[in-house]
């Protein structure tokens, strides 16, 4: 069942995995995906990767199983990917969940590179979506089969790139998720930041906002209890919006449900997924950003939310602490009352709130889109290295500051841009 | 350094001393709100509870049933793909065909799969369950009617200055487990540590919870197995570690190291096995089921576990024997003597294993 995509009739496979080692340096590195979606935080990675790639000189492409709509453009089907071995070209998978494509990669013999967004323990979220739950046991019994079959790893975090150690992954390094902090900066949508702040209507409370998925891994059940405690405690009128997409809808159902039953409709706002100019006026009128995620292998929106203003208060799970480092307030506790306490100690110290936001946007600087490119091609020139390939100095590579244009050409020469 | 990079430096490490400070600060408002009574550990627990009772398996006593209805509810294959479409251009009707065709198949694969997950979710039940009771039929020896043998487990008390001793300063909130009356809590809430207890339903936890203490009803197993990992602070063990089966030990004490935040201390306050023979009665004893443990077999299981730093701490004697004073003339032969016999006779009534998680 597994073999079904890119195994062609009457065109046999290339060698199998492991016969065919790295060397030197590759002319082309094509990118394979499962899905691919313009808007989500890996697809705008991928993105980037790819453009990264072709300023430095190779030859890149992006494979992906399912292409949304948006993005037809900018990938190409992986049943079109030649059945033959693509020579001195080397693969970058993004690995997040089970897919039959790794079967694809361990029959192929380019030499591979996993890149990996880790993949959500199976245990949070079975209850709730039994189908997932079977995807993401299969994401992580696919990590021993990669790890024999990679021969680099780039991983999201230090979090992740620790479970890619555990998983047998032997050459790995961190390369943060690539974004354009200026993506953020949209304009905002004044019809929705009016409904929340300045309109007739709008709440005199304090506006808690979380921006994730609505999914039970996410916990954002959690940051219901907090805010109950929080308007029990300091402000009855304080109100929490969560933004994003619902996984499923088992676990929405019931969180509305539970919702209902504290008496807190009117206070917690479930608001799907919203276009980029109702986010910017979501974050805009904020006052505070809260995160009680049980796991995350990264988080963008705590960057996103650093960067704009927003001041944050999260939980410590799986890959936050190493996220916020020192740009907002990090929780060892996880009861919803030492969310509650934490959220009124920030908002409620002018000096604490401005320089938690001043913290938080030089933290979300470092994660400015030229930091990470560099990153990106000096985790490369590792690779190289590891491959048995002429390296350079990685700090000769891509230290082109905050988001300037990388030389094309800056890793070798003979390869053609696109 | 350059002298951009020197203030950024300063004002960096300026931001980390005032965030520790900030979190310093909402540890110390958390207990205090806590030890005040103004904010009732009921509230926290019912918050808890009511969202309990929305997920899909309710609590963990009726995972079992819900996994099978959720199976049950699954295994319905619906043939009929809701096609509803708003495309009508000529131009895109063959390739509308093949995406609809696409999408059909993997809707139904969709159904297929989340069936199977669902059968084997059950699966997976019936064998934890199956190897659950595997064990404790191998090991249970049913004691004979009338010959049950109940084990009080020890008395806390003379270790609470251990006890608040070790857990101050924890990272993160204390678990009792079995909290009965209430003791350690209120010893460790009066210096400051933020805890809180669960215990299976006794009527000394219920009215300890009644005035106004964080007691949860509950049992150890499960209750560890629910908490975030690395989320507790510290835990103590106390109760029901003298009466479960060698099993279920085992299993506690590695749910305690999942649960235990690095550098928790887990502390186990046990029935010294002699003490606890001699109170059964040979015959009970013989025959009782389970009986517990040595506290070198408790320090076993921790460091076997990666527990470091393990210690035993003994508590007062078994049978006491009064010393003569201090005015006779053969005082000093007479007490060591005593002291001898009071060896003999019994050794410490109860102990203490601590432990610190690596």
């Amino acid at each position: 069942m597994t073999r079904a995509v890119g195994s062609q009739a009457g065109a046999p496979l290339a060698a199998p995995a492991g016969l065919a080692a790295p060397s030197g340096r590759p002319g082309r590195i094509d990118q394979v995906v499962p899905s691919f979606a313009g808007r989500d935080a890996i697809g705008v990675h991928v993105l980037h990767v790819r453009d990264t790639l072709r300023a430095a000189g190779y030859a890149s492409d992006i494979w992906a199983m399912d292409v949304l709509p948006d993005m037809r453009r900018q990938a190409r089907p992986l049943t079109e990917l030649p059945t033959r071995t693509m020579p001195a070209t080397w693969l970058l998978f993004h690995h997040s969940i089970g897919t039959p494509v790794v079967d694809l990669l361990c029959d192929r013999a380019e030499p591979l590179i996993v890149d990996y967004h880790n993949v959500t323990p199976a245990a949070l979220v079975d209850r709730w979506e039994p189908a997932l739950h079977a995807e993401l046991v299969l994401g992580r019994d696919q990590l021993a089969p990669l790890a024999a079959r990679a021969f680099f790893a780039l991983a999201d975090s230090a979090y992740n790139e620790q479970e890619l150690r555990a998983s047998g992954f032997r050459h790995t390094d961190v390369v943060p998720p690539l974004f354009a902090l200026e993506s953020f900066e949209v304009d905002v949508d004044e019809h929705v930041l009016e409904r929340l702040r300045d309109g007739p209507r709008a709440r005199q409370g304090t506006h808690w906002l979380f921006v994730g998925r609505l999914a039970p891994h996410k916990a954002p059940h959690e940051l219901v209890k907090a805010l109950a405690c929080y308007r029990r405690l300091y402000d009855p009128e304080a109100v929490l919006h969560l933004v994003g997409n619902p996984l499923g809808t088992t676990y929405p159902r019931a969180l509305a449900r539970y919702v209902q039953r504290l008496g807190l409709a009117d206070a917690v706002e479930i608001t799907g997924s919203i276009g980029a100019g109702e986010l910017a006026a979501y974050y805009r009128a904020a006052d505070v950003f809260v995160c009680a995620s049980a796991h995350e292998g990264f988080c963008v929106p705590v960057v996103e939310a650093m960067h704009l203003g927003v001041p944050v208060v999260a939980q410590a799970a799986a890959a936050v602490p190493e996220t916020v480092d020192g740009g907002g307030v990090v929780l060892d506790d996880r009861s919803p009352l030492a969310l509650a306490v934490a959220v009124h100690r920030v908002l409620g110290d002018e000096d604490v709130r401005r320089r938690l936001i001043r913290a938080g946007r030089h933290r979300a600087a470092s994660f400015a889109l030229g930091r990470s490119r560099a990153r990106l091609l000096a985790a490369l020139e590792r690779a190289v290295t590891v491959a048995g390939g002429a390296a350079r100095p990685a700090a000769s590579v891509g230290e082109d500051g905050d988001g300037a244009p990388l030389p094309a050409g800056t890793l070798g020469d003979g390869r053609a841009g696109r | 350094m350059t002298a951009d990079e020197a203030t950024n430096d300063a004002e960096d490490r300026e931001t980390r001393a005032l965030l520790d400070r900030v979190r310093r600060e909402i540890e110390d408002e958390v207990r205090a709100r806590r030890a005040a009574g103004d904010f009732p550990p009921s509230f926290e627990r019912k918050l808890d509870e009511l969202f309990a009772r929305f997920t899909p398996t309710g609590s963990a006593d009726d995972q079992f049933t819900e996994a099978l209805k959720l199976a049950d509810r699954s295994a319905y294959f619906d043939i009929k793909a809701p096609i509803g479409s708003r495309r009508t251009a000529k131009g895109a009707a063959r390739y509308v065909l093949w995406q609809a065709e696409a999408w059909f198949f993997n809707y139904v694969v969709t159904q297929l799969n989340h069936f199977s997950a669902s059968v084997m979710r059950v699966l997976h039940l019936l064998d934890e369950r199956l190897s659950e009771l595997e064990g404790q039929l191998a090991l249970a020896v049913p004691p004979t009617a009338g010959e049950e043998v109940l084990t009080p487990g020890a008395d806390v008390a003379p270790f609470l200055e251990l006890l608040t001793g070790r857990l101050h300063g924890a990272r993160g909130r204390v678990l009792h487990a079995e909290c009965g009356d209430g003791t350690v809590l209120r010893a460790l809430g009066a210096a400051g540590i933020d805890a809180y207890g669960i215990d299976p339903g006794t009527v000394e936890a219920d009215a300890a919870a009644a005035a106004g203490l964080d007691v949860r009803r509950d049992e150890v197993l499960g209750h560890l197995g629910a908490v975030a990992t690395e989320s507790l602070g510290g835990l103590v063990l106390s109760g029901c570690i003298d009466r479960m089966a060698r099993a279920e030990r085992r299993r506690l004490v590695q749910a305690a190291e999942l649960a235990l935040a690095p550098g928790g201390t887990i502390a186990v306050v046990g029935v010294a096995p002699a003490a606890w023979a001699a109170a059964a009665g040979e015959v009970a004893a013989d025959l009782a089921a389970d009986r517990p443990f040595h506290a070198a077999t408790w320090a076993h299981l921790l460091g076997a576990t990666g527990f470091v730093a393990v210690e035993v701490v003994d508590g007062p004697r078994a049978v006491p024997v009064g010393r003569v004073g201090p005015d006779h003339p053969d005082a000093a032969v007479l007490n060591a003597a005593l002291e001898r016999l009071e060896a003999l006779a019994g050794g410490p009534a109860s102990y203490a294993v601590l432990a610190t998680k690596r």
